[in-house]
């Protein structure tokens, strides 16, 4: 079986995001960017299904600027067997919208024909939480997001899903897309020597045009904003202090 | 302008206040649909019926959508988007899973998780961890969006909006459900409490959270962790806040050992008042906390969960001070909320109640009410009737007067409820919430 790993480039989650001062967007020039952490875990997730027995390719895919090949390099670093970089946009402030990268994953797949599609539950940075569940509608697949257990067997998976009340475990036919949250493992870092191997380990380049795929944004953002700030609080001495500031705010 | 909602059902229960903030939401785009989609949900549905704003409620019953599996629930959805301008939820996890299912069917962006309605194609959203707003306009001629709970208010209940029984759509037999873990609790809800209290890495230890709990238990408050505590295994993933948990915005948030990592900040910092307790006086909660105090959580949280309620009247009636009636007098275990329901426990496994409280309408009215844990509680209130009155022989010994919402504060519309329901000064209160 195949595994296809779609991996997105973003700020690094490290770093302290600045809104630009005209609200145009945030500020991403010179800004370190990694691989989203969640698409980390996928990466991790795939490699290990690849050595568990239950994968014999795992493909790591991007849809972005041309800069994404660095984050395409991580995952084959980390062990994924080839990438498609699949350029959309040129500018590093352009976020492809979910909708446009899932019409874009759906060509890959079906050039590729992967039994698994694994992918973070959502980007840090523009926090949909959507590429993967509208891949899934666009190809006609099953989905199991938030995943925190993925077990694959046979024609199945069975995942094990975060939700509001606690964990959910569902079975999906394969082919399926499996989004991952946090706690399904932690991804490994990649050695020196898988760093230098990385790099002579296949990278195909394909543009949005030639899929066909229209990428213009259908959300236009208006404007971008810091959020409002809190005023500033006062540090108590003690319990009983504290006590009595929230018995006259009426919190308590 | 119409607006379809998909109501947050589980297993035939109407989430209230999920759906309620949604709603309100909602009615700002137009005229609101409800759709409740679950194996029997018909209970859901009229309860959704009651939420002002609501014009219509539409009833799938069937057993594909027992556990709103996003597949065929996304395809009833499509099916019924052909009317409606506007597709909405609230943004659970549950929609979170099937709306974007729905847009990309209908080849439209979706709008995660807006925090506010500007115009009917504008809203605005977090993004990056919260650390900016977005306002974004879409140019779709169908809106996919789901709600932010904690930035709105419920929808107050009273309408009465009609319920149409529809058909299932097809079944595209993709997944199929195998269990559920739902951590059972007698606390709040965690995105809908009044009262949040959440442990970080300080905590240190799963058995060290008790002391969180016991001071959550004190205040009637829901359990909060941040990520860190929960990576290390002190709490369930379900009580995470943050950008990637919950996102909560109670009246009172106390962060116990929480450094305040910008995620876990997205998740609390529209709390009405934030308290940090941390003895790392450069932690960054301290910079949204209203009140911070540097000390050990481990010395500074059982001297409040002490303390908390001392001087407030007992809850038993006694209109004098808690510390020197029930508190002295040692009937008193730790915990208010046990101390109310221990002594008389409901026996009747078809309500969902915590206890019988022996208390009559002035007691409720005289000390309840001051009980400040109580207060923006909503509870339902149904009644035990020790005497024999004609209410026994015409309903049983259970008399269920309605839902009640309002707060405790207002237990003088409680009285009114009550003498509405014709029940007599003699009946006990059997409440639950």
């Amino acid at each position: 079986m195949k595994v296809l790993v779609p991996v997105k480039r973003v700020i690094d989650y490290n770093v302290k995001v600045r809104v630009k001062a005209d609200g145009g967007g945030v500020d991403l020039a010179n800004v370190k960017m990694s691989m989203n952490p969640f698409d980390e875990i996928a990466v991790e997730e795939a490699i290990r299904l690849k050595e568990a027995g239950k994968a014999d390719e795992v493909v790591a895919v991007s849809v972005g600027v041309k800069q994404a090949q660095e984050t395409l390099r991580t995952a084959l670093a980390m062990g994924a067997d080839r990438a498609i970089l699949v350029v959309a946009a040129d500018d590093v402030h352009k976020d492809i919208e979910p909708l446009a990268v899932a019409k874009l994953l759906a060509k890959v797949v079906q050039e590729e024909q992967p039994g698994l599609v694994l992918c973070g539950k959502q980007a840090i940075d523009n926090d949909m939480n959507a590429t993967g569940q509208m891949l899934a509608a666009l190809v006609g697949w099953s989905q199991a997001t938030f995943a925190s257990e993925v077990d694959v067997k046979d024609d199945k998976a069975k995942v094990t899903r975060e939700v509001d009340g606690g964990l959910q475990t569902i079975e999906v036919n394969l082919p399926t897309v499996v989004t991952v949250d946090l706690r399904l493992n932690e991804p490994r870092y990649a050695s020196l020597p898988n760093i230098m191997k990385a790099k002579k380990k296949p990278l195909d380049e394909k543009t949005a045009a030639g899929y066909g795929v229209d990428v213009a944004p259908r959300l236009n953002v208006i404007s971008t904003a810091e959020p409002a700030q809190r005023a500033a609080g006062i540090i108590v001495s003690s319990v009983d202090e504290l006590l009595g500031k929230l018995k006259d705010a009426g919190a308590v | 302008m119409a607006v379809l909602l998909l109501a947050e059902v589980n297993d035939g229960a109407l989430a209230m206040d999920a759906t309620a903030k949604a709603v309100t939401a909602a009615t700002a785009l137009g005229d609101v649909t409800v759709l409740c989609a679950g194996a029997t949900c018909s209970e859901a549905a009229a309860q959704a019926a009651t939420l002002f704003g609501v014009a219509k409620v539409l009833c799938a019953e069937d057993a594909i959508y027992s556990k709103r599996m996003a597949e065929p629930v996304a395809d009833l959805m499509v099916s019924l988007a052909g009317e409606f301008e506007h597709i909405v939820a609230p943004a659970t996890t549950d929609a979170k899973n099937i709306m974007p299912r729905v847009a990309a069917l209908l080849d439209v962006m979706v709008i995660s998780d807006a925090t506010a309605v500007v115009d009917g194609a504008t809203f605005e959203r977090s993004i990056y961890a919260g650390n900016a707003i977005q306002t974004v306009q879409s140019s779709d001629t169908t809106r996919v969006v789901t709600f932010r709970t904690s930035t709105f208010d419920a929808a107050p209940t009273g309408g009465s909006a009609v319920v149409e029984a529809i058909g299932a759509a097809g079944d595209p037999g993709l997944s199929s459900w195998v269990e559920d873990k739902v951590a059972a609790s007698d606390r709040p809800e965690l995105t809908s409490a009044g009262v949040v209290v959440s442990g970080g890495r300080g905590v240190g230890s799963e058995e060290d959270f008790k002391i969180i709990e016991a001071l959550a238990d004190k205040l009637n408050a829901a359990v909060g962790a941040s990520r860190a505590a929960v990576d290390s295994g002190y709490a369930p993933n379900d009580w995470q806040v943050g950008q990637t948990g919950k996102v909560v915005a109670p009246d009172l948030y106390i962060a116990c050992g929480i450094s305040g990592a910008i995620q876990h900040l997205a998740g609390m910092k529209d709390s009405k008042i934030i308290v940090a307790i941390n003895k790392d006086e450069e932690a960054p909660i301290f910079q949204v906390a209203d009140f911070g105090l540097v000390a050990d959580l481990f010395d500074a949280v059982p001297e409040l969960t002490e303390k908390l309620g001392r001087n407030d009247p007992c809850p038993c009636g006694s209109l004098r001070k808690f510390k020197a009636c029930c508190m002295s007098s040692g009937k008193y275990d730790g915990s208010l909320r046990d101390y109310f329901f221990a002594s008389n426990p409901c026996t009747d496994s078809s309500l969902s109640v915590y206890g019988v409280l022996k208390i009559n309408k002035y007691c409720l009215e005289r000390s309840l009410c001051v009980i400040p844990s109580f207060w923006n509680t909503t509870v339902e209130i149904l009644l035990v009737n020790t005497g024999s009155s004609a209410l026994a022989e015409k309903n049983g010994p259970f008399v269920k007067c309605g839902f009640c919402s309002v707060p405790f504060s207002k237990a003088a519309e409680i009285a009114g409820t009550l003498a509405r329901a014709g029940v007599p000064d003699s009946c006990d209160l059997l409440f639950s919430y």
